[in-house]
């Protein structure tokens, strides 16, 4: 029989559950600045809920009416097709609880995560 | 070797992997790795036995079969990309691992090392896929789970060989 | 097998544990504006409140606005306001709520010798600021608006009956989302689904407070006030545990015509954007629509006067100029925590 137990076969068992355990600790402990999520709402309905790490790099384009630009730990509407562009002025979102909103399109952007130290901001 | 009988052969592992793919969706892994598309790789057995049997080529070309197939079955392209980045992985490790079988490790070893690799194959595939690193939080259970369903389908592949070398089935 | 994946769910489960409670966030349009409200709760015997019970709070609170928002509305044709605007100078008996809503604007016109005024609707009428069709009137046109404009032209009869003479038009914007908020203050109270409720409501930049912050030791709330230029980012944050935060600011709604901007908050004495070197006010008080009304009077006031009234007065009032500077009325370190943030961006904090 090829099943009967090796040394060797222990060695790969402990390995798997070690890689287990690392990546289970890992993940464990937050990452610098915590967890930080990109939301994109339109019409009310998410459509786009991405993590921001560092390596994020993503344009996200709602049908031309926003483009939503994801880099690193940080999200902004760059552009929007509506006239008063108070969305594209919000700048650059970079902790939780910021929200960029375009209302003509409905559409929202917030960042959302652990405590970033401001529940909100008064516009 | 008659090529007819590889051939044939080949087919027959296919249609077993296409049914080992089906019979997996058996067991409701959605509930506790909620990504669509990700498998326990119970389809392994197939690998593992045509690596020994056949070869890595053979076993390559069952692996892409099978994949193809069992995702036109449940008609989903994420299933087809994680299933056939864990399938290569796992392929890819149990062939080196063969090399040292009998001194080093048994079939178990080599099995759950393949279980392994198909679980890591399958959440890098999906992380590509999803666009985000938060699907490696299941890889943690997956690993683990790759431990007794590894030595699940080794002891499964080495009975079936056993068998084959008493009935003296030569390729 | 089974126990397996118990024991590995449980595991998972602890490690993604947190200890604070969990928050319920319901976001929704209302007002022309986005607002989000961010509720905890906990039943009589001190346990967190289940997801039910604060999504039928969150229910109510985005309802109660709704229905102010039909209710003071100049636009939605089945609303009092507008029967009372469109009711040709007669008298008209509107709801309790909205009679409140009048009589609390009138009260802060008066107290603000009209630097806030509920009348000004056929001056924002002409200018259409946040339109396509936004232009600078004519002056003609404008004077002649400006005879219409005059909180003295409302009547509070009494009983729910309100009367416009001379023609006046009432546009609530200017404290409406205060009003929701002190509406919404209101429910926190009354409710009983829970024993407590803990919330942050920002209503389109509006902020109320209320209870106290469950995820922060001290139970305070954090709030930043924005960077004009850059709306995302806060020049100062406020600590509080309760009450309300209100800016208003010229980047909220504006156009520009010939190099020159023209935003939303008017003089009532020229019919014209203020333009008293001002980009922001904000406000810290208990009633929200009482913050409300008092940033557009310290917008359309200037530093120098406004300043003045918040001494006179008690108003806590952050103040941020053209020239960059952040200045604050001596009520401010009653009311909140004040840290200033802004010196990255070139701003000075002066008091």
């Amino acid at each position: 029989m090829r099943s009967k137990m090796k040394a060797g076969d222990l060695v790969i068992i402990a390995a798997v559950l070690l890689l287990a355990a690392v990546i289970a600790a890992v993940l464990a402990v937050p990452q610098r600045g915590g967890r930080l999520y990109a939301e994109v709402w339109q019409q009310e309905t998410l459509v786009e809920r991405v993590e921001l790490t560092a390596g994020t790099d993503r344009v996200i384009d709602l049908e031309g009416h926003n483009v939503i630009v994801l880099e690193g730990r940080t999200a902004r509407i760059a552009r929007a097709d509506c006239k008063d562009q108070v969305c594209v002025r919000t700048g650059t979102l970079t902790r939780a609880g910021q929200v960029a909103v375009c209302l003509p399109n409905r559409v929202v952007l917030k960042l959302v995560g652990d405590d970033s130290g401001i529940d909100a901001v008064a516009v | 070797m008659a090529k007819v009988k590889k051939v044939t052969l080949c087919g027959l592992l296919t249609a077993l992997a296409v049914v080992l793919s089906l019979a997996e969706r058996l067991f409701p892994l959605d509930a506790v790795v909620p990504v669509p598309g990700v498998k326990l790789g119970l389809a392994n057995v197939v690998t593992l036995f045509a690596l020994t049997r056949l070869s890595a080529r053979e076993a390559g070309i069952v692996l892409l079969c099978r994949v193809t197939l069992s995702s036109l079955l449940m008609g989903s392209v994420t299933a087809f990309l994680f299933s056939l980045l864990g399938g290569l992985l796992a392929l890819a490790v149990m062939w080196l691992l063969l090399r040292v079988e009998g001194r080093f490790c048994s079939l178990l070893g080599v099995s759950v090392a393949g279980a392994a690799a198909h679980n890591i194959g399958q959440v890098l595939a999906a992380a590509v896929w999803m666009q985000t690193g938060a699907v490696t939080a299941y890889l943690p259970f997956l690993l683990v789970m790759s431990v007794p369903l590894g030595l699940v389908t080794g002891l499964t592949a080495a009975v079936v060989l056993g068998h084959m070398k008493k009935i003296e089935f030569h390729v | 097998m089974k126990r397996l994946i118990a024991a590995v769910m449980l595991l998972l489960g602890l490690s993604g544990c947190a200890s604070q409670p969990a928050a319920y966030t319901n976001d929704f349009f209302a007002m022309d504006t986005f607002m989000s409200v961010t509720l905890y709760g906990s039943t009589p015997d001190g346990r967190p409140a289940d997801d039910g019970t604060l999504s039928d709070m969150a229910e109510s609170i985005s309802r109660t606005v709704n229905r102010l928002d039909a209710a003071l509305s100049r636009t939605q044709t089945a609303g009092d306001l507008y029967r009372l605007n469109h009711a040709d100078g007669a008298v008209t008996e509107v709801s309790a709520e909205t009679y409140e809503a009048v009589r609390q604007a009138v009260a802060y016109a008066e107290q603000t010798g009209g630097a806030f005024d509920p009348t000004m609707a056929p001056v924002t009428d002409l200018w259409q600021i946040g339109t396509d069709q936004a232009r600078v009137p004519a002056q003609a046109e404008l004077d002649e608006a400006l005879t219409h404009v005059g909180y003295q032209n409302v009547k509070l009869l009494g009983e729910n009956r309100i009367q416009l003479l001379n023609g006046a038009q009432i546009d609530l914007g200017g404290i409406g989302k205060g009003f929701a908020g002190d509406a919404v203050c209101a429910l926190l109270q009354g409710e009983n689904g829970a024993a407590s409720w803990q919330a942050l409501a920002a209503l389109g930049g509006n902020i109320v407070l209320y209870g106290g912050n469950p995820a922060r030791k001290d139970g305070s709330w954090v709030i930043g006030v924005a960077d004009p230029d850059q709306t995302a980012d806060s020049l100062v944050t406020l600590a509080r545990a309760d009450g309300s935060v209100v800016t208003s600011g010229d980047y909220e709604r504006f156009f520009e015509q010939d190099g020159k901007r023209y935003h939303h908050i008017f003089d009532p004495a020229t019919g014209y954007p203020a333009d008293t070197g001002l980009r922001s006010v904000t406000v810290i008080d208990e009633s929200s629509t009482r913050a409300d009304a008092m940033t557009t009077a310290l917008f359309v006031m200037g530093l120098e006067k406004g300043m003045a009234f918040c001494r006179e007065q008690g108003i806590a009032a952050v103040f941020i100029t053209a020239d960059k500077q952040v200045v604050c009325s001596p009520a401010v370190s009653d009311m909140a925590v004040f840290s200033f943030e802004g010196e990255d961006k070139g701003y000075t904090y002066a008091q």
